[in-house]
């Protein structure tokens, strides 16, 4: 039993056995009548040049199911991931799109809910691409990504094809980040903020949405398409507390949007940082993991 | 959707159903048409939904009171183009084209309906083409329509051409188009002889040769006389029971005509047909059961069919004449013999009195008396009718025969066309021995009309018709770049026939015979058409270069040994990933990936041929 429900779970095991469905769309029932209403004109006056022509538009409306059908089903999803992000921010489901194929695949559409929509074009034989499914949420929480749609209606609409592939993600949205964006003056602990020495660049990273437009690197946007941002090593050994009490709001919602604000810049400015919480502390430190700890805790 | 296809492939669809319904439908139709087009060239404003919708509610009502219905084949073809040429100009959305494009699809089954010759079919080649390749770029329609062609060239062969079981006419006009009618008046031939429309056409089995004198096309007889008109009353049927042909001595195929005429060889012993139930009339005719409102092809066996039938006291009424024409046929009677020697005073007559065929006899001619005496200038029915009604004044049984004489011979089909042009009429007598004989009056005014054929009689200049030079006619410039003109023409014609033939005769009969003749070559074929349509929907030409196929290739072994190339790894580092866990795949490895870098990377170094490539990827194991 362990056996098959391992089985089962293997990557392998589902590629190979998510279903393709097809479905006529109400243009595609209309062009079935058509061809219906043909033959019919065909029989009644027993003309072989409409027969021709109704037996023609039944060999291309199969062909057009044809195509549909293999448009969905060939594609193959290589890797997915999904970083974690704010409420009320985008974030992305990225994808790794594998055409195996010889031909060209076309007017793909990948979705996991009306708003959460990529359009592919095109995606050439043999290619390797990869995408990014934009995600929205509005509430924070810890999210399990629902199984994600690709469906098709190349190349005539008359069908839509589709399969779902199940993602096996789950995604963390923190609470927005909302309010002041200076730190309290009781957060310092040591030298002033405004005297931070941003001369040492660290890296580039992603834009988000907190960033001012300012921080952009236009130079590296333009190369990657992306929009990038510049980081610095302030070197600095500068320690912050970020306290529940010091938050001006009066919502505990609100609350939570601040000290996530405040996480963020943080973070962003290589700060060593500390949250306290009414019921939980955690200690001064830096980096990725850090934030996302502290940012979880806001959950 | 694109726009300008959409309204080139429906003004094509349009154009080709408006020449075949009233000229004023198609003059609008054009209009609203030229208007659209203005709209997409200038970006003019379209003109608002209201006022389309008023025009149609105008049009239908219009065309109500026209036709007296909307069900007819003329008033819902007119109905389809006009509908779709209103559409064509407030189309706006996506919706609205795909409306469009539905309807082209109804609108190229009316182009059909009226016609399935080569100029209706290649238009509608045309207008498919243009409605379907409207719907984008996105795909080449050459590849998708070279793909469907065997399934629906199967389906057209093998989907049994059911028999209507309702008796629908189709959708074809009840009032048929051009052809004789019941009666015949002084002008009811040159009207239909204005047309070159195609009767009917023929191909006769064997190699014997035929010129057009000897094409009598004979479709009614008519008894009953009124001096040049005349009609035809209610004629018994003969009993006669049809069987199957022991031998077919000639094919025709006959235009849809709205009437019951079956046109046949003289003599003609029997027909055959599984497309309609036809009946043998007194006066040996033809006619089918029903009307005929689609194409029709029958089987005619030539042989004389008792060409013995004894007179009727019809066969002798005359109506009352003047004492001129009175005097006129005592002097034909008086130191005749026989019934022969009256009709030949009768032609005589014709000749020395100069009568003369023309096409525009006037009014002089409108009436016995005026023609006999006065006009003396007719077309075939004035003389066929006179010649009639003289000799039955003349105490000689005779009747007038309808249909068409002479045609067009088609050296590359080998068949005979006959046209409205050929529309005829004649003149058949009892002899004393009990026979009933043809005599064409028309040969003693105008012996070119018999040995030119219809057709080129038309184009005769007057001065010639008479002198019975047709032989240097012939060898005249004029002459020359008519013949040239139809030779020309035969060549289209004949493949024109062919496809008609075809697809008129491709019945659930002939597939029948088909099916049962060539078992062997119908499965073949049909195994052929199903093994194409699948192969070429499910094999797809490699379209990836040398090195993604190289790639692939790789990958594909690879996992087979559970190693897969990360996104962000190039193959080198994958390569090298790969070595290090199959130290006796190095080599192999090496080659390959330089192999593939090559190709990828040093377009001009000559690459390692396929064939290599292969048999090192053979050994990855």
């Amino acid at each position: 039993m362990n056996y098959f429900a391992k089985l089962r779970s293997s990557p392998k095991f589902r590629e190979k056995h998510e279903k393709t469905y097809i479905m006529p769309t109400l243009y595609g029932v209309a062009f079935g009548f058509i061809c219906l209403l043909l033959f019919g004109i065909g029989f009644a006056s027993t003309n072989n040049a409409v027969y021709f022509l109704c037996f023609f538009m039944v060999a291309l409306g199969s062909q057009s199911l044809i195509l549909t059908n293999r448009t969905t089903d060939k594609i193959k999803i290589a890797q997915s991931s999904a970083e974690d992000f704010f409420a009320d921010e985008t974030g992305r489901l990225r994808l790794a799109l594998h055409n195996p194929t010889r031909e060209d695949l076309q007017n793909l559409q990948l979705s996991l809910s009306k708003e959460s929509v990529l359009e592919v074009t095109r995606l050439r034989a043999g290619e390797r691409r990869e995408a990014s499914v934009p995600l929205f949420m509005k509430e924070p929480g810890i999210y399990k990504l629902p199984r994600l749609s690709i469906s098709s209606d190349f190349p005539y609409h008359f069908s839509r094809s589709w399969k779902k592939h199940q993602l096996e993600i789950s995604v963390c949205v923190f609470p927005a980040r909302r309010g002041a964006a200076s730190f309290p003056t009781a957060a310092y602990t040591s030298r002033n903020a405004e005297s931070l020495n941003l001369d040492d660049f660290k890296g580039h990273r992603d834009y988000q949405e907190s960033d001012s437009p300012r921080s952009i690197d236009w130079k590296v946007t333009a190369r990657v398409q992306e929009l990038m941002v510049k980081e610095y090593d302030p070197h600095s050994s500068q320690k912050l507390t970020l306290r529940w009490q010091d938050c001006a709001q009066t919502s505990d919602t609100d609350k939570k949007s601040q000290l996530s604000l405040w996480i963020d810049l943080a973070e962003k400015n290589n700060f060593e940082y500390a949250l306290e919480l009414p019921t939980r502390y955690i200690g001064y430190s830096r980096g990725r993991q850090h934030r996302d700890e502290c940012l979880r805790a806001l959950l | 959707m694109n726009s300008w296809r959409l309204l080139i492939g429906l003004g094509i669809g349009i154009f080709m159903v408006g020449l075949e319904v009233e000229s004023w439908i198609l003059s609008v139709c054009l209009f609203f048409l030229a208007w659209k087009s203005a709209i997409e060239l200038w970006h003019m404003q379209k003109p608002p939904r209201w006022f389309i919708n008023a025009l149609v509610v105008a049009f239908l009502s219009i065309l109500w009171f026209r036709y007296k219905t909307i069900f007819g084949q003329d008033a819902s073809s007119s109905f389809l183009i006009i509908l779709a040429s209103l559409k064509l100009l407030e189309e706006r959305t996506l919706r609205d084209q795909k409306f469009l494009f539905l309807l082209g699809f109804v609108l190229l089954s009316a182009l059909f309906l009226f016609s399935i010759e080569a100029p209706s079919l290649i238009s509608g080649i045309a207008c498919f083409f243009f409605l379907w390749s409207a719907q984008g770029r996105e795909i080449k329609y050459s590849s998708v329509f070279l793909k469907s062609l065997p399934l629906a060239l199967f389906l057209f062969l093998f989907f049994p051409r059911l028999q209507n079981p309702f008796g629908l006419q189709g959708f074809a006009s009840p009032q048929g188009s051009t052809g004789f009618s019941d009666e015949l008046n002084p002008g009811s031939i040159s009207r239909i002889q204005n047309s070159k429309e195609v009767a009917f056409r023929v191909q006769f089995v064997g190699d014997k040769k035929y010129r057009p004198h000897d094409q009598y096309w004979r479709g009614q007889v008519l008894t009953l006389s009124e001096g040049l008109r005349w009609i035809k009353p209610a004629v018994p049927t003969l009993e006669r029971v049809f069987d199957k042909l022991a031998r077919a001595d000639y094919e025709v195929a006959l235009e849809p005509q709205g009437k019951r005429w079956l046109f046949v060889w003289e003599p003609t012993s029997g027909i055959q047909t599984t497309r309609t139930s036809f009946v043998l009339k007194r006066g040996q005719y033809y006619e089918s059961v029903a009307p005929i409102y689609e194409r029709l092809t029958y089987q005619g066996s030539i042989g004389a069919d008792s060409g013995a039938m004894a007179a009727e006291k019809s066969d002798l009424q005359a109506p009352q004449v003047s004492l001129r024409i009175r005097e006129l046929v005592n002097s034909f009677v008086a130191g005749s013999p026989n019934r022969e020697a009256i009709s030949e005073k009768i032609l005589a007559y014709f000749k020395e009195q100069k009568f003369t065929y023309t096409k525009s006899p006037g009014t002089g001619s409108a009436t016995l008396d005026a023609f006999i005496f006065e006009g003396k200038k007719g077309y075939c029915e004035h003389y066929a009718a006179t010649f009639a009604t003289l000799l039955r004044l003349a105490g000689v049984p005779a009747r007038l025969v309808t249909g068409y004489q002479g045609g067009e011979y088609n050296t590359y089909g080998k068949f005979w066309k006959f046209s409205q042009s050929d529309a005829h009429a004649w003149t058949e007598y009892l002899s004393e021995d009990g026979k009933w004989l043809r005599i064409d009056p028309t040969s003693a005014v105008a012996p070119e009309r018999l040995e030119l054929g219809g057709v080129m009689f038309e184009d005769l200049p007057e001065e010639w018709i008479g002198q019975n030079k047709a032989q240097e006619y012939l060898k005249t410039r004029e002459a020359w770049w008519i013949q040239a003109r139809e030779t020309a023409l035969h060549s289209i014609e004949s493949l024109n026939y062919e496809l008609v033939l075809f697809l008129i005769d491709f019945n659930l009969e002939k597939q029948k015979e088909i099916f049962t003749e060539y078992r062997f070559w119908v499965f073949g074929t049909g195994v052929l058409l199903i093994g194409l349509f699948l192969f070429q929907s499910f094999y797809h030409r490699d379209r990836r270069t040398y090195a993604e196929w190289l790639l692939a290739e790789l990958e594909k072994r690879a996992a087979r040994a559970n190693l897969h190339r990360e996104p962000s790894e190039t193959l080198r580092q994958f390569v090298n990933r790969w070595k290090k866990s199959r130290p006796d795949l190095r080599e192999s490895l090496e080659k390959l990936l330089t192999a593939y870098e090559t190709s990828q990377y040093a377009t001009d170094t000559p690459k390692l041929s396929a064939k290599d490539v292969r048999q090192v990827l053979k050994g990855l194991k």
